[in-house]
């Protein structure tokens, strides 16, 4: 069993020649953009579920990590282990996996459905804090179920790029973060269309005022159910794109829910109930965490483990002390 | 209102009952039965041979009756050693089913009590208060700060507990004297990693170094280890990244600085997922060094992630024990037991951990029962007393007699994962039954290396 030595460990090459030939500051950068961009993207997707259920109900949804795992483990389920449709109507790779996310997307929507319908529905004029905490109590519910479908293991998406580098001059781009760009950029423009159509518009008249609404004959209830199929749908595509390569090797429990909070800041320096501020604040969270943990690394005995972390926080804070309602909230006047 | 005081007295004669119950929880007796000398015949604690005292005569206390004798698995079915404990947990459960079906130990039945801390510290101490005192020892202890929370306690009990932790304070009796340790420490494993990389380096220099790893008894042991050998060997340390690994938070930094000083190799003490996260983006930034690592860190199923060809090009495993499906002698028993009892389930190298950690508290009950001893200090007095216990090579032999730096182990293994092997044993589908494997091959047998061999154990490397 003793196998020859596979030992072709002289003197390796650490840092790809193309890399190295590209210069150090500028491709660092550039790489650096590129991850943050792609970090953004899902912090973005992430931030307009939140903004989109809480512009609707007024409700911040603790439970969107939760359904962000489920859509990514319906993801794997569909793709990899059973390949539906894919195994049904054939095509190259790239259609049958996506198909299979469209799947698990629109199926994360129906649970996003379902548990307004069940939990969220009955709770129509309650306080709203009641409400909030309810959503804790889905997002212990869903991600117990949830971590038990996933199971102890890692599991793989299945995505095609898998572990895919593009070199575009010299810079190295995992080809899964161009996807998680272009997707993120898509269902952006489908969300801003969406608020341009009819129920969109029913949508933000519910957000401005819902008795006015009713009073206009807007389902307020359909509305309501709407938004967590879309902020459902939403996190089902962000849970995607978290666990692919190169930030994580797959689904796992409890750390795909969890990934989630980690956009709370975004969602809070673009404004909890500016869409816009959603897409902004992803991106700039997602640009300065990655741009601090590229950066600042070398510093890391003087700021401490896990730095990174705290810099959206602190850039969150730094807005807030400015902007109270975040970059693009609406500012609240209260008379007494 | 006389029935109402009746009850009165009725509820306060139970509660009385209660308390008297509940105060004789704390101190467990010995039991009544008449007790023996430990006959020695010189019979060898292994196999599934009752010792030679007989049933009845032996002395015995917590988690042991006439019939039973209970063990605690002290596990983490739900955090971040999830996949590697599930497995052992299974194969512990398929061990002590056929020690029972052999008739058990001592005439008793082996029961397990399976407890989830989830890699928790509080909720580790909590199960520990939960079956402290139903249980006569733990053949499983998951997690290095975890077991040392419990120390203290398990000193107070006289129970223990083969720890799934390798920090290298176990074998010092001031840390740890009732934790069994098994297989080569962190610090020492380092030494050995290092040593053979440095070895098969062609280079005219020794190869530069990158140290990550998480914090805590577990990684900074590594880490320690890491040093210490770099130091000796005259590697270059490019990145110090001991406790810059945190699981669960953005790894940017510490891939950032990977990919910045390009080390020759790499070297983590950290978890899988974690270790997946931080190779999956050092090699999307064109990193191309070796990476390996303390054992806990490397997972076989990171061969059907995207990162399976980086692992297959740079990952190199190090090994307390052989992997699964080795040609040593102990491997056809337990290919046969995970074979029988779990036909469908996915092969694993975790299974051969818990058979190790199985056999050592098997054979240390053997010891006991076979002096007469199965009371919770009997036990501890069986564990220290007995010269060898043997593996049939599933990994070198151990024992817990003597000085400390006597019987530490220092050997290693090295495999590679190879990603054809794998996926000719069926890869993801590789079950028992089907006779597959976990893609790790066997490059070097078990070494132990000069710096590790002369290392002067007098104690932890890493003391926090």
């Amino acid at each position: 069993m003793l196998a020859s030595l596979p030992l072709l460990l002289a003197q390796t090459a650490p840092v790809d020649p193309a890399v190295q030939a590209s210069g150090g500051g500028l491709t660092r950068f550039l790489a650096m953009l590129v991850s943050g961009i792609a970090l953004g993207a899902i912090y973005a997707l992430l931030a307009l579920g939140f903004v989109i259920i809480f512009k609707a109900t007024q409700v911040v949804n603790f439970a969107h990590g939760a359904i962000a795992a489920v859509g990514a483990y319906l993801t794997a389920y569909f793709a990899v282990t059973l390949n539906f449709p894919g195994s049904l109507i054939g095509g190259p790779r790239w259609l049958q996996w996506s198909l299979s996310a469209v799947v698990a997307i629109l199926m994360t929507a129906v649970v996003g459905l379902v548990l307004e319908r069940l939990f969220i529905r009955p709770m129509i004029g309650e306080p709203l804090f009641s409400v909030a905490i309810i959503t804790l109590g889905i997002d212990i519910l869903v991600r117990t179920i949830t971590d038990d479908f996933i199971g102890t293991g890692v599991r793989p998406v299945g995505d095609p790029w898998g572990a895919g580098i593009w070199n575009i001059g010299g810079i190295r781009i995992a080809q899964t973060q161009i996807v998680t760009v272009l997707v993120a950029a898509a269902a952006m423009v489908a969300v801003a269309a969406f608020f341009r159509s009819r129920t969109g518009v029913a949508m933000r008249a519910t957000a401005f005022d819902q008795e006015a609404a009713m009073a206009q004959g807007i389902g307020v209830g359909r509305i309501f159910a709407l938004s967590w199929g879309i902020g459902a749908a939403l996190a089902a595509i962000a849970g995607i794109f978290a666990s692919v390569f190169p930030r994580s090797p797959g689904v796992m429990a409890t750390t795909t829910a969890f990934f989630a909070f980690r956009a709370f800041p975004a969602v809070i320096l673009g404004g909890l109930d500016s869409v816009g501020g959603a897409v902004v604040g992803g991106f700039v969270i997602g640009i300065v965490e990655v741009a601090a943990g590229t950066y600042l690394s070398p510093y890391a005995d003087v700021l401490g483990v896990g730095f990174q972390g705290i810099v959206p926080y602190l850039v969150m804070l730094l807005v807030l002390l400015i902007r109270p309602y975040g970059l693009f909230g609406t500012k609240e006047i209260r008379r007494v | 209102m006389r029935n109402i005081k009746h009850r009165r007295l009725i509820a306060s004669v139970i509660a009385l009952g209660l308390l008297a119950t509940a105060c004789g929880d704390d101190e467990p007796e010995v039991s009544d039965t008449p007790t023996t000398e430990p006959a020695d015949d010189g019979t060898e604690p292994t196999g599934t041979e009752t010792g030679t005292a007989a049933p009845e005569d032996i002395k015995f206390d917590v988690g042991v009756t006439e019939d039973t004798i209970t063990l605690g698995l002290l596990a983490d079915l739900t955090g971040v050693f999830a996949p590697l404990v599930t497995d052992i947990v299974s194969a512990q459960e398929v061990y002590w089913d056929k020690v029972n079906a052999a008739g058990g130990i001592a005439g008793r039945q082996i029961e397990l009590i399976v407890e989830d801390a989830g890699y928790d510290v509080t909720r580790n101490v909590e199960n520990y208060e939960k079956i402290r005192n139903e249980v006569a020892a733990i053949p499983l202890a998951v997690g290095s700060p975890h077991t040392a929370a419990i120390v203290p306690s398990l000193e107070e009990d006289d129970m223990v507990v083969v720890p799934l932790t390798w920090y290298s304070g176990w074998a010092d009796p001031e840390i740890g004297s009732n934790v069994l340790e098994q297989g080569t420490n962190y610090c020492l494993e380092a030494m050995n990693v290092l040593s053979w990389v440095n070895d098969n380096h062609e280079g005219d220099s020794p190869p530069t170094l990158a140290i990550i790893s998480f914090p805590g008894e577990y990684g900074q042991d590594g880490a320690t280890g890491a040093k210490i050998a770099a130091e000796e060997l005259g590697m270059e340390i490019v990145y110090d990244g001991e406790a810059a690994v945190v699981p669960g938070q953005d790894q940017t930094a510490v891939i950032s600085e990977i990919v910045r000083t390009s080390p020759d190799w790499v070297f983590a003490t950290t978890n899988p997922t974690t270790l997946g996260e931080i190779m999956g983006g050092a090699v999307a930034q064109g990193f191309q060094g070796n990476w390996t690592g303390s054992v806990p860190s490397y997972d076989f199923r990171m061969l059907d992630s995207p990162l399976a060809e980086a692992i297959d090009a740079y990952y190199y495993q190090s090994a307390y024990n052989v992997a699964f499906g080795t040609d040593v002698p102990g491997m056809q028993e337990l290919v046969d037991a995970m074979t029988e009892a779990e036909p469908d389930a996915r092969v694993s190298d975790a299974a051969v951990l818990g058979w190790i950690e199985a056999t050592i508290i098997d054979t240390v009950l053997r010891q006991a029962a076979e002096n007469g001893d199965l009371t919770r200090a009997g036990i501890l007095d069986a564990a220290l007393s007995i010269d060898s216990i043997d593996f049939g090579g599933l990994q070198p032999t151990q024992t817990y007699a003597g000085e400390p730096n006597d019987y530490v182990l220092r050997e290693s293994a090295m495999f590679k994962p190879n990603l054809e092997y794998y996926n000719e044993g069926g890869g993801a589908s590789a079950t028992y039954a089907n006779g597959g494997n976990t893609g790790s091959e066997l490059i070097q047998d078990f070494f132990a290396s000069d710096l590790a061999a002369n290392y002067d154990y007098q104690g932890a490397c890493f003391t926090g």
